[in-house]
């Protein structure tokens, strides 16, 4: 059983990690929430039977602490983890993500990697089982993958939260629109949406395709969302994203088409455990396999699979976490890059 | 009673099942004052079609059209006779009698097809989203790979962006998919497989996912219905343009594919 001290107490604490960690008890146990001057962790804390503090002193110096979640913004998380792997605890957990800037990404993971230190990267959509078993389908029908198209529409993330949390009130702030009319802002926005929202699947994209050529366009989606459109190689990319204010169920899906086979991952809602992504492949004549979703979702797997590294189960390519965060990355400024010039024009 | 110049089975079919409204005309040369012509899309269809309105055809027919330039298409429309087009993969009747397209924050098209048959499904995919944004659209970026385009267009009317994915498929026997989603606050899917046979449209909203009733009338007897009243001056017809406006977007989008 492993002490967590979590680092943050918004929603993704609340609605998120805790009714996560509540389903893997034999695992993990909740006990310190630290917030930074909001107060929120406290009502957590009490809830969970654990102690709560400001800020992330307190909680990394507590000897109950193992395991540390970063689930602070994501300007934090960086410096965050730095400060869990100086002292001295044995895994971290960090929301996506990671770092904001390529340099900051690779110094923290190496920091990890000198200090013998597990560390995940939420990205849940990777850690789904319903992955796993597509890009087997992908591989194993020997098709080569022509398009990837991630298509993305969230209404607000609260009528999610209530299935899953008790919320406080005006614990979720409402999205205000930027002005994309300013060629700044909307680069910095569709950066912004790019770490915080298409870096869900941008692992899942760098599996099948490991580099960016080229953005060949990338705009902002009103009232808030991006579509990127890119190369890598012969692979054609499209990026779509858009929160809107009301309306219909989330619809999170990936489509890879082959040369062959036209393979859709379609994601649950966020926050929820209502099981593993649907996959569906369509074959050259027609026929349509579809895939039961697992009772287990990546929430729950990316949290598994902390244990199976604490447990010495699993060994942890800090490779792949250095490639996952410097193609979001390249990828995240590439598209700022290319809006800019789009909103300029 | 409309008589229907056709030696092509599937309006052969169509003429028995309108059988109150029209007759197919026998003979080896009927004539076509007066007549729906129905015409095969394809090889020199643009010259047939020509032929027919100078004849004196009260409406044409063009089965499944093919290849065309922007010169012939003119010359089409100037012949200033009601021309219905069958575009089977482009069923906009699947939508609904009543249909309310919801509003769109983008939309997006996604066609894979066997690499003969990508234009012309790119080009109905096109005449999708033109559906769907309610009017015509824009072109402005295109990117191709060796086995596919990547391209964004925006619609004159809403100014709402529509990304488009092209994509082959190995084998020419393989069917295309065309799929075309209009994505908001509330959504519209529509997906043309041909390989499954399915035609499928869905709309969702906060109320669940309502899936439209599949359309059974065969697509031949849809277009010939439509051109026997066209020729009756009880609708007007645009197939045309629309085509037109589609196939001109597929020229531009293909003209960047190289090899």
């Amino acid at each position: 059983m492993w002490g967590v001290g979590v680092l943050g107490a918004g929603p993704g604490v609340s609605a998120l990690h805790l009714p996560t960690l509540a389903r893997l008890a034999d695992e993990f146990r909740v006990v310190h929430i630290a917030d930074a001057g909001s107060g929120r962790a406290e009502p957590l804390a009490r809830a969970a039977g654990a102690a709560w503090s400001t800020g992330d002193t307190a909680l990394l110096a507590d000897p109950a602490v193992d395991v540390v979640a970063v689930c602070s913004p994501p300007a934090e998380h960086a410096a965050h983890v730095r400060a869990a792997v100086r002292a001295g605890k044995k895994a971290i957990f960090c929301e996506k993500p990671l770092a904001l800037d390529a340099d900051d990404a690779l110094d923290v993971i190496e920091e990890c990697r000198a200090a013998g230190v597990a560390l995940v990267v939420g990205t849940n959509h990777l850690y789904d089982p319903a992955w796993g078993r597509a890009k087997h389908h992908i591989t194993a029908a020997g098709g080569r993958v022509h398009a990837i198209t991630v298509t993305v529409c969230l209404p607000p993330n609260d009528r999610y939260h209530r299935l899953v949390a008790e919320m406080q009130p005006g614990a979720a702030p409402a999205r205000r629109p930027p002005d994309w009319s300013d060629p700044r802002v909307a680069s910095a926005v569709v950066r912004q949406l790019v770490l915080g929202l298409g870096i869900h699947d941008l692992p899942l994209v760098r599996d099948l395709a490991p580099r960016i050529d080229r953005v060949v366009y990338a705009h902002p989606v009103e009232p808030i969302g991006y579509a990127i459109g890119a190369l890598s190689g012969d692979i054609l990319i499209q990026l779509t994203a858009v929160m809107v204010p009301e309306g219909a169920d989330a619809l999170w899906r990936i489509a890879v088409s082959t040369a062959r086979d036209l393979v859709d991952i379609a994601f649950r809602p966020a926050f929820v455990h209502d099981g593993g992504a649907e996959v569906r492949v369509r074959q050259p004549d027609g026929r349509i396999t579809e895939y039961p979703s697992t009772p287990e979702d990546g929430y729950v797997a990316e949290w598994r699979a902390l244990a199976a590294l604490l447990h010495g189960v699993d060994v942890l390519e800090y490779a792949e976490l250095i490639a996952d965060a410097e193609y979001a990355i390249e990828f995240a400024d590439a598209a700022a890059e290319a809006s800019f010039e789009a909103v300029s024009r | 009673m409309i008589p229907v110049v056709t030696d092509l089975p599937a309006y052969r079919v169509a003429s028995a099942e309108l059988s109150s409204s029209t007759r197919v005309l026998g003979g080896s040369d009927p004539e076509p004052v007066g007549a729906v012509v129905v015409v095969a899309g394809m090889g020199a269809w643009v010259a047939e079609a020509r032929r027919a309105a100078v004849a004196g055809a009260a409406a044409i027919v063009v089965a499944q059209p093919g290849g065309v330039t922007r010169a012939e298409l003119d010359e089409l429309a100037a012949a200033a006779v009601p021309l219905v087009l069958e575009r089977a993969r482009l069923r906009t009747d699947a939508l609904g009698a009543d249909a309310v397209v919801p509003a769109a924050r983008y939309r997006t098209a996604e066609v894979a097809a066997a690499p003969k048959a990508l234009r012309p499904a790119v080009r109905d995919a096109i005449g999708w989203l033109r559906t769907l944004s309610g009017g015509a659209l824009t072109l402005t970026d295109v990117a191709w790979t060796a086995t596919g385009v990547l391209a964004r267009l925006v619609a004159d009317r809403d100014g709402r962006q529509a990304l488009l994915t092209g994509s082959t498929l190995v084998g020419t026997a393989a069917g295309s998919r065309i799929r075309v989603h209009s994505v908001g606050d509330d959504r519209l899917e529509v997906t043309v497989d041909e390989a499954a046979g399915v035609r499928i449209v869905e709309a969702g909203s906060a109320a669940g996912t309502l899936r439209m009733p599949r359309v059974h009338e065969a697509s031949a007897r849809v277009a010939l219905r439509r051109a026997v009243a066209a020729a009756r001056g009880e609708t007007a017809v645009t197939d045309l343009a629309d085509f037109a406006h589609d196939h001109a977007l597929a020229t531009a989008i293909f003209a960047g594919r190289h090899g």
